[in-house]
Parts: C-alpha cells; structure tokens; sequence
C-alpha cells in the first residue's frame, strides 16, 4: 500500500497537538485559572470600618506605604503568619499595616485578637499599642475586588498607592522584609 | 501537593460561625442599592442603569453567576457552588443586578479584579477565538479529508486496467468470468 505522507503528517501532528492540549488542560492547576491583574495597578478603593469603629479609605493613605493583609481566624496558615505579621508592624511604624476580616465571626476575631496564645510574642499593653488596625469587610465584598481566592492574601501597595506585590498564602518573613523594603523606598 | 497547599484548602473549605464581623459593622441593610455607603456606585466611577423588576432579579442573577467561575471550586459556577467565596459572589451579583447594572458591566467587574480566567465561557476575542472557531476549522478539514480519500479510492478503482486494456488476453475460465461479473 502507498503511503500517503502529507496525510500522515497531517494526522500525526492533529493527533499530538490534541494530546498535548489534553495533557496540559488535565494537569492544570485550577488557582491558575484566575490570573493576578491586581498587581501593577491602583490599590482597588475601599472605605470600611475597623473593630473600633474608624472609617479607612484607600484614598486617605495615598502618600504612605500601606500593606493590606485579608484574614480570618477559622484559617489555620492565617494564624501561623499573624504574630510574624505583628513585629513586621512593630518594626516598620511608617508602614500603615491594615488587616481585613474576611467571613468570620466577631467573637472568634476578638479572641484571636486580644488572647494568648497569638499575643504571646508581647506583654498585652504592648500588644494593645502595635496591633494594627482590622477591618470589616462587608459581605466580602472589598475581598472581590482585589480577587481574593482564599484567606490569607496579603497586598504590598507603594506611597503612589500601585500594588507592587500580592501574596497567595501565608507570607514568610524573608518575603515580607524585601517587600515591604520595596515599597517603602519608592 | 505541599502540607502548605493543604492548609491552605483546609482553610477554605471551613466554614465560619454566626454572626460575622461584617454583620456587626455592616452598613444597614436599607442602605440605597445603586450606591455604597459612601454614595459612591456599587462599581465605583459606573452609574447603574434602570434597576429592573424585582421579581427578575434573582433569575438574572442566576443566569450571570452561571457564567463566573467558583474561585475554590473544580469548574463549578459560582450559582452552584456552595463555598463562602461563590456565595459572596453571587450576592454581589445579585446586589449589582438590583441596582441596575447589566450582565456585561458585572461580567467586567469581575474581570477587572480576576482576570478572563473568571469567566467559564471566555469571551469572543483575541487567541479565545480560537475555542470558538477551532473545532468548525477542525471539523471542516475532517470533512474534506474524509471526502478526498473515498474521491481518490473510487478514482483508484476506475483506474486499475483490465487485463485486455494492456494487450493481456483472460488467462482462464476463472479469470474470464472474474472480468465478467466486474463488468456487469
């Protein structure tokens, strides 16, 4: 029988292309699917109230490098990056470190926030005077505008107020101290 | 998958006890639908047009979450899903659709903070065509490949010479009758 090799090729490479579309599409990572279009921009506005009743708009902290942490307390690596999270602030005062509350019940957050073992880095009086402000987000909703998928993400944001860096899960201390190195130098 | 991927989806999928913090410092409920409580729009810098009848909101709502994608889910629609993040979701579409603004306007809102990949149906555009035309263009060239080798089998056929055709006279009865039923 005569080959036909145009045919061939043809259907050889028809064949491999599909298979390397389906072995790519079945080994895909589904975070992957959403893409981070937050980084690079604006600091997407918001206006929320924190635990103690103060309004923080984005707009108010133009001019200040701000770093914005989204958390909740029922999220275990949350937990583990916090008291990190914490002597970050303490060592950084002209950073305006904000966390945002996400999903979560207010009794657990007042516990987390004021009880061992999470303040057990510092005495309480110390722990009242560094701890950062927190802040409700209703229904989530500030959480979407900066495609959150999943507590804790945490946003670099520069004194021009443009996200230099997002972080997908905890952060770990090395990431935090060049980051925030960053934006404190622009 | 690491232990950190794992914490990280055991996270999510916990669900939080009542009531929440927003609950306690959330604006009132009665607050207008089209703005914030700053009175800023619900899509800041957008003004929402004519909010529709509120007996199709929920529908139109339904209809638009089918179309974003469960950020925490395996290519589940936010309407579908039951994780924290789809029902966020949902009832911001559902808050957005109240206030007025269109299936599109929505879709790019998401967009804007999740990129295309939000979308479960990627829009007609750029290398997305290629989803859209990929399978016709594919199908089409199965097509005329199947069609071009049955023309050429059958031409095959109509070419192969008999015998008598080359100046070869049938060599028996066999090959006699062979030609005989060929001709028929």
């Amino acid at each position: 029988m005569k080959v036909k090799w145009p045919i061939l090729i043809v259907g050889l490479g028809g064949t491999a292309a599909l298979i390397a579309l389906l072995a790519t599409g079945f080994s895909a990572n589904i975070n992957t699917a959403v893409t981070d279009v937050i980084t690079g921009k604006q600091a997407p506005a918001f206006e929320l109230v924190d635990l103690q009743g103060r309004t923080w708009s984005v707009e108010e902290l133009e001019g200040k490098p701000v770093f914005i942490n989204f958390w909740s307390t029922w999220c275990g690596p949350c937990k583990m990056e916090h008291p990190m999270l914490l002597q970050a602030a303490k060592a950084y005062p002209d950073v305006q470190f904000l966390g945002i509350i996400y999903n979560d019940a207010a009794a657990a957050v007042d516990v987390q926030l004021r009880r061992p073992p999470y303040n057990r880095l510092m005495s309480e009086l110390e722990s009242a005077a560094i701890e950062y402000p927190n802040l409700s987000d209703p229904d989530g909703r500030t959480a979407l505008r900066y495609g959150v998928v999943g507590v804790p993400e945490s946003f670099f944001v520069d004194r021009t107020g443009l996200v230099t860096y997002k972080q997908v899960g905890p952060l770990n201390a090395d990431t935090a101290k060049r980051e925030l190195a960053r934006i404190r130098k622009q | 998958m690491s232990m950190l991927s794992l914490l990280v989806g055991a996270s999510l999928a916990q669900t939080p006890a009542e009531p929440t913090v927003a609950s306690a410092t959330a604006p009132p409920a009665t607050a207008p639908p089209a703005t914030a409580a700053s009175g800023e729009f619900l899509i800041r810098g957008l003004p929402p047009g004519p909010p529709p009848p509120p007996e199709t909101v929920e529908q139109t709502a339904r209809e638009i979450g089918l179309q974003l994608r469960c950020l925490q889910c395996q290519n589940e629609s936010i309407a579908d899903s039951n994780s924290n993040m789809a029902k966020d979701s949902i009832a911001l579409v559902r808050r957005l659709v109240a206030a007025g603004y269109s299936e599109d306007q929505i879709k790019d809102h998401f967009v804007e903070s999740y990129g295309e990949g939000i979308l479960l149906l990627p829009s007609p555009t750029g290398l997305n065509l290629v989803v859209y035309v990929g399978p016709a263009i594919g199908a089409g060239l199965a097509l005329g490949l199947v069609l071009s080798t049955v023309v050429q089998w059958r031409k095959e056929e109509d070419d192969v010479p008999l015998p008598s055709d080359v100046g070869l006279a049938p060599k028996d009865r066999y090959e006699q009758r062979l030609l005989a039923e060929l001709e028929d």
